[in-house]
């Protein structure tokens, strides 16, 4: 079989140039291998690729191997080929044709490579990202992007929370402040644009826990932008939050400009809300004589170390109580006797036995007679009537009431008189044996007279009462005695707190020394000094810390209140 | 060495290291201040040394961000430019220390904590930044050995024609690999291509081992593979060199993707700190 092969040449101008060969064979062998009838000079070609054969008086075409043949739009591996039919090989185009006349072959094959191998280097270029711009990355849109997202998210939403919060809070402020359950209400409702409350993000700290209540209705205090919270919003719940001082007496220290922030620091947890710090009231009073001015009895402290003593400290300060009582005597170890106990019967005491504090532990509650004395104390004035005891009671009723026992007991008779005491008949009589007559009741009587003047001047009276009181006499008159009013401070420390309660641990004695007490006038409250033994100033390394606030308020009237 | 390095070099050290002196001497005088200060409740930015701090913590953001508008005036390898390099570096480490004084040490789930975040992350994108002008120039000079980017593509796509007409008489499988090592050989293509060195899947690469492993027979045959086998190793030569190339270019390049758009974040979060705190005074 010969044939004709004429290669295709397209140049980039669109001409074809075709460039005749004749070749010979049987079969026609098209590959890449260099002895291929039909040399295809392209790596993506086989080197076998196909056989063209003649047989039967017809052409077929057949692939050798894997390699496939495009004909017709079909993939083949063989098939008959007829004048004028194209085929594909890998990149080239084939077509049958007739030999022209006079040429001396049996068929014409015209050949083009049609899928040019790609421009190689181009390719490799165009593939390859030698830098970052290559891949498209730019800097400039993730950096306008991130600032965009964040511009929206913690600084335009919580705009819009705020300016949307702060209209419903004056919508619904028209006729006051709101409750505490419509703000509740309204932060539930309150959801802004995304389901989380972006404020939220702007508070740099916690609330604090008492504030906590306000959410993030954060409208609820900050109410005019760019504003320091005003002292009338703070004074919507806490209108007796009182000036430290009379500012009128002392304006240097007039505060009723601030506003309460500039001290109460919110958004720092529990610790900003509360000031203990030392500096911080030392900044005037460690210098208040001067920053005071005249008409303040104060004196500088800069720290509880600089404390002066109490009060009730300086000689002759103490007051007098009015009571006669040894602490010493009563708080005996052995105890003390028991009077309607069994022989030799003691019963030993305790501070508690007689002191208690209220509810608070701040306040130690009187000591009431009937409460913690009259166990042994007893007040039965006349063995004839066991069962009568006096009354603990102001000295006009005690002196009443035996009277009045004696009147009754003389008018009802029964009464045994004492070895050599002499008693008229109508009062030693048995009860209820006969009526006595009017000048009997005129006996029984002037009897119970003298018998109660002797009682109230004696030992059951004015003797029993001045065991604990101070009896004050009055004039020549045995009977007009009376005695020394008894006062019983609830507080000592006006101007400071102070709680038994956090010092259970410790005993009385540590702090009151009652064991040497052997008069009432003693007065044993502790000194500074005893406080002092655990307590110090912030700068102190072993001593509990105490600061000015420990003790003492800062807005409270009684506290802080000027006395005149 | 020349003068890309020097600068590099130098800027870290510029005048006796004398921003790194003042940043120093800053962040000294503010420690002893800070801790003799006793705001009486933990420390904040809402004391006066909360306040002055943030101030010019804020002021320093402002001044950095500006020298990333003002550098692109100054000729690059200038002294002037190594000067406010030398102070973008140096102030810009001071910043986090400054605003974390500022904060009291106090970081919490707010924006003020991401803005803290978001400085810190600026300055330590800034920090690998430096890092990388020490280190890296000498690698992009020395990995091309003279030659540029495109003379290297070039001579690669030089070698793979030349494998090809190497090879063209050889087996199928070999003109196949050697195919597909022209025509899917990539340099980068992603991020993480740019910064792999040797990738496992190289058709270079996997073209070489084939060669390296095929088997012919015939002198001319041997010839050919031993001509192909040879080109390869060029080509893969090169191509190591310049995906070294590739990799330390793109490390000196990305830092400042991370840089810049967290700076320009920073700042806007700057803004919105300042406004929280004031808007709610």
């Amino acid at each position: 079989m010969k044939i004709i092969l004429r290669t295709l040449l397209r140049k980039s101008t669109g001409d074809i140039v075709a460039r005749d060969s004749q070749v010979t064979g049987s079969p026609i062998r098209l590959g890449r291998s260099a002895d291929s009838e039909v040399f295809l000079n392209d790596p993506r070609t086989l080197l076998q690729q196909a056989e063209i054969h003649e047989r039967d008086g017809g052409l077929f075409i057949e692939s050798v191997g894997n390699g496939r043949i495009i004909i017709r739009g079909d993939s083949v591996s063989s098939s008959q080929l007829k004048i004028g039919d194209q085929f594909q090989i890998g990149p080239y185009e084939f077509k049958l044709e007739a030999v022209p006349s006079g040429g001396d072959a049996d068929y014409l094959l015209s050949v083009e490579l049609v899928h040019e191998l790609e421009d190689v280097q181009s390719a490799l270029s165009g593939r390859s990202t030698l830098s970052l711009e290559d891949l498209g990355l730019r800097a400039k849109p993730w950096s306008i992007g991130l600032g965009v997202l964040i511009l929206a998210l913690f600084i335009v939403l919580p705009l819009t929370e705020h300016f949307s919060g702060e209209a419903k809070r004056v919508a619904l402020e028209q006729d006051g402040p709101r409750t505490v359950k419509e703000i509740r209400d309204g932060i539930k409702e309150d959801s802004g644009i995304l389901p989380v409350s972006m404020r939220q993000f702007w508070q740099a700290g916690h609330l604090s826990s008492s504030h906590k209540i306000f959410g993030l209705d954060c409208s609820a205090c900050h109410q005019e932008p760019f504003q320091q919270v005003a002292r009338e919003t703070c004074a919507n719940c806490h209108a007796d939050a009182h000036d430290h001082v009379d500012a009128e007496k002392f304006p240097n220290a007039n505060m009723s400009n601030e506003a309460c922030s500039t001290c109460h620091k919110e958004h720092e947890g529990s610790q900003g809300l509360k000031i203990a710090s030392e500096q911080f009231c030392s900044d005037c009073h460690g210098n208040i004589t001067t920053v005071a001015g005249d008409g303040s009895e104060l004196y500088n402290i800069a720290s509880f170390d600089d404390h002066k003593p109490f009060w009730y400290e300086e000689v002759g300060a103490k007051p007098s109580t009015g009571i006669k009582f040894s602490h010493k005597q009563h708080l005996d170890k052995e105890g003390m006797r028991v009077p309607d106990g069994e022989r030799g019967e003691r019963r030993v005491l305790g501070c508690d036995s007689c002191h208690q504090t209220d509810a608070t532990g701040t306040v130690m509650q009187k000591p009431e007679f009937e409460k913690v004395c009259a166990d042994c104390h007893s007040l039965a004035f006349d063995a004839n009537a066991p069962d009568r005891e006096i009354p603990h009671a102001d000295v006009a009723t005690v002196k009443q009431y035996i009277r009045d026992a004696y009147s009754s007991i003389a008018l009802r008779g029964g009464y045994k008189p004492a070895k050599g005491e002499s008693v008229p008949t109508v009062v030693r009589r048995i009860p209820g044996s006969q009526q006595p007559t009017e000048k009997g009741k005129r006996e029984a009587l002037a009897w119970a007279d003298a018998k109660a003047d002797e009682v109230i001047a004696g030992h059951f009276g004015k003797k029993r009462c001045g065991e604990c009181h101070e009896i004050v006499e009055n004039g020549n008159n045995p009977l007009n005695w009376t005695i020394v009013e008894v006062k019983h401070n609830d507080l000592y420390l006006e101007k400071g707190y102070f709680n038994h309660k956090p010092h259970d641990s410790v005993s009385c004695a540590e702090c009151h020394g009652a064991e040497q007490s052997e008069q009432a006038s003693d007065l044993i409250l502790p000194t500074i000094e005893t406080c002092k033994d655990c307590h110090g100033s912030g700068n102190s390394v072993s001593l509990i810390t105490t600061t000015c606030t420990t003790c003492h308020g800062f807005h409270k009237k009684d506290e802080t209140e000027v006395k005149q | 060495m020349n003068g890309e390095t020097r600068f590099n070099e130098s800027f870290l050290s510029y005048k006796g290291f004398k921003h790194l002196k003042l940043s120093l001497l800053v962040a000294f005088v503010v420690l002893v201040v800070y801790l003799w200060h006793d705001p009486g409740r933990a420390p904040n930015g809402g004391t006066w040394l909360g306040y002055t701090l943030g101030g010019l913590s804020a002021a320093l953001i402002i001044f950095l961000a500006w020298f990333g508008i003002k550098k692109r005036k100054f000729g690059s390898g200038t002294d002037l430019l190594r000067g406010w390099l030398s102070a973008h570096v140096y102030l810009g480490v001071l910043v986090v220390v400054l605003s974390l004084f500022h904060s009291g040490f106090q970081l919490g789930l707010n924006l003020h904590s991401l803005l803290w975040t978001l400085v810190f992350l600026t300055v330590l994108s800034g920090m690998y930044g430096v890092f990388c002008y020490a280190r890296y120039p000498s690698i992009l000079t020395g990995s091309r050995q003279g030659l540029t980017r495109a003379e290297m593509l070039m001579q690669m796509s030089d070698l793979d024609m030349q494998a090809r007409d190497a090879a063209i008489g050889l087996g199928d499988d070999v003109n196949r690999a050697l195919l597909n090592a022209a025509e899917n050989t990539q340099v980068g293509g992603s991020i993480s291509k740019m910064l792999n060195v040797s990738p496992a899947d190289c058709p270079t690469k996997r073209a070489l081992d084939y060669v390296d492993g095929a088997n012919v027979s015939g002198e001319a045959q041997e010839a050919a593979l031993r001509r192909v086998h040879a080109i390869l190793i060029r080509k893969a030569e090169l191509l190591r060199r310049l995906r070294v190339y590739v990799r330390a270019a793109t490390l000196v390049r990305l830092w400042l993707y991370f840089h810049i758009p967290l700076s320009i974040a920073a700042l806007v979060a700057l803004a919105a700190h300042v406004l929280a705190v004031f808007f709610y005074w």
